[in-house]
């Protein structure tokens, strides 16, 4: 299963590192983009051709894929909440 | 090694390329932990350029300092979108949590409008940050 996640200065400073660090670790194949041009959903993945994001412990573990979720021991904590959206 | 074979040594390395003075000065602070009037001098001289277009250059960019200080520094950002997000009721646990061991700094701006608040910390940003992820930076810098 490959993974996209965006390698942009502002995806990096909401955690998209750490993100993709746990992808990684759960065995998807993760691809690092440059930039999906949407900041507020950022740390934003793409699985399979579909966005998901803010990607977080709180907000966003429940509205991926079963399969992806299954495979994903923890998401890391990172601030992926938007104070405006919730 | 002698700060001005520190120097000679930078300036050699970036000899015949095309704009030296930007990397020399990053690479001076960085083994130097700043640019003062003597590092101005010498690198004038090595360049063939006149102290006042070193010193314009040196005092134009912020992040370039006269005096070392080997405290980590955070810098916050309080440009307009970051106010507007609330980085002004961050800044005072931020600064309760820096004491005198980490170095506050504003700046304007890290280009994470969208984000807002936002901070650096060495070479990583963070943005979304709350009181508590900030004063968690800060404790952690």
């Amino acid at each position: 299963m490959r993974v996209r996640i965006s390698d942009d200065a502002l995806a990096l400073a909401v955690g998209a590192d750490a993100v993709a660090e746990a992808f990684a670790n759960a065995g998807c194949e993760v691809e690092r983009v440059s930039s999906w041009g949407m900041h507020w959903l950022e740390p934003l993945v793409e699985i399979d051709g579909k966005g998901f994001g803010p990607v977080g412990p709180r907000t966003s573990r429940p509205s991926l894929p079963g399969r992806v979720r299954s495979r994903l021991a923890r998401l890391p904590n990172t601030p992926s909440s938007p104070r405006n959206s919730a | 090694m002698d700060r001005e074979l520190v120097i000679e040594d930078i300036c050699a390395r970036h000899a015949g390329r095309e704009g030296p003075l930007l990397p020399i000065l990053h690479d001076v602070q960085a083994e130097l932990g700043c640019v003062d009037r003597e590092a101005e001098a010498q690198i004038a001289a090595a360049l063939n350029l006149s102290r006042a277009d070193v010193h314009g250059v040196v005092s134009f960019y912020h992040d370039f300092r006269a005096e070392a200080d080997p405290r980590p520094e955070v810098q916050i950002c309080r440009a307009e979108a970051c106010q507007a997000r609330g980085v002004d009721a961050l800044v005072p646990a931020a600064k309760a949590a820096a004491g005198e061991r980490v170095r506050l700094k504003t700046v304007y701006c890290l280009g994470l409008c969208s984000a807002g608040p936002a901070a650096r910390c060495g070479d990583a940003v963070h943005a979304r940050l709350d009181e508590a992820a900030l004063v968690a930076l800060v404790e952690g810098a």
